[in-house]
């Protein structure tokens, strides 16, 4: 009786600590930069993400060379002239969700939070803070963010060429479903 | 005599002008590649590419970026959504696995597949998070 005991306390114990996590694995990731010549923009549909349930920890991670481009000059410019993806092949954001306590993932429901932390992107670290939207259905999370970004907060050099008709920051929209893990 | 040489030259700097703005103007516009079209450099194991990319990530970076590849595996993941087109190739036991991206029009292809059974995908390598990720993949013929 006492064994059994122990490898249920032991499987309940893992169980809760292999759901204590949410994964997403599809997380879509757009950029927007109006310029005067032509917009910019680009989209990413592989992002990672994993929240901690217990904590609000969450962790982003995306591949520089997973952004599409219509047409085929503007994403090997951005590879190469850029972000330099082959030297900086991932951007990064750690941080945590502010209150996510407070938040019922056993309700559905749309719930507004702001997440703060560290992006790293072409090799360079900035704190940032963001509202985030999180949408509860089935206790399934869908966040949603947008935020801006400067490219030179991020040592990426816009070519004196092209300087007036680049935009200086650029605008990042997010949408990541996250499944229990 | 100057009048002369300038009416002279004058069609040949045109033509110049003209080749250099249609061959800026077609390259400028150049679209993506169909993967369809491209050749294939690498045949791989879904265990094998993942296995390198934890073994040596720079390395397998160098050698598997912007490469296309042939990866052969079991599906265990679809993600079909509005926007997505995406599915998941098992990689070793605990481990990551393949993820790759579909076009929108290989999406009725898709939902045909069945989850366990051993397909082959063809695309471009973007790297490695937690899994190899391939983006403009098709699904191989074979």
């Amino acid at each position: 009786m006492k064994k059994v005991l122990i490898v249920l306390t032991l499987f309940i114990t893992l169980s809760a600590q292999a759901q204590s996590r949410l994964v997403c694995r599809s997380a879509t990731i757009r950029f927007f930069s109006k310029a005067p010549m032509e917009n910019i923009e680009a989209v990413n549909s592989n992002g990672i993400s994993v929240i901690d349930k217990t904590t609000g920890q969450l962790e982003f991670s995306v591949l520089m060379k997973g952004f599409s481009f219509e047409k085929a000059l503007m994403q090997e410019h951005f590879n190469e002239n850029y972000v330099e993806s082959d030297q900086f092949p991932k951007a990064i954001f750690k941080g945590k969700l502010d209150n996510f306590q407070s938040i019922n993932i056993a309700k559905d429901g749309l719930y507004t939070t702001t997440v703060t932390g560290t992006m790293q992107l072409h090799g360079i670290t900035k704190p940032i803070t963001t509202k985030v939207s999180l949408t509860v259905k089935n206790q399934l999370i869908t966040g949603e963010s947008n935020f801006e970004i400067v490219l030179e907060d991020y040592g990426i050099k816009i070519p004196s060429l092209v300087k007036d008709k680049i935009s200086k920051t650029v605008l990042i929209t997010i949408k990541a479903p996250y499944q229990n893990q | 005599m100057q009048l002369k040489k300038i009416v002279k030259w004058f069609p040949i700097l045109i033509l110049v002008t003209l080749i250099a703005g249609i061959y800026g103007w077609k390259e400028y516009y150049r679209p993506q590649v169909n993967t369809a079209d491209l050749t294939v450099v690498f045949n791989k194991s879904a265990s094998q590419i993942v296995q390198e990319f934890e073994k040596n990530e720079t390395a397998a970076n160098a050698l598997y970026n912007d490469k296309v590849i042939a990866i052969s595996g079991k599906l265990v993941q679809l993600n079909i959504t509005d926007t997505t087109q995406q599915i998941i190739l098992a990689g070793p036991v605990s481990s990551g696995g393949v993820i790759c991206e579909f076009e929108s029009n290989q999406r009725n292809q898709l939902k045909q597949l069945q989850i366990g059974s051993e397909i082959t995908v063809v695309g471009v390598c973007t790297g490695f998070l937690m899994d190899v990720v391939m983006v403009r993949c098709i699904l191989n013929a074979k």
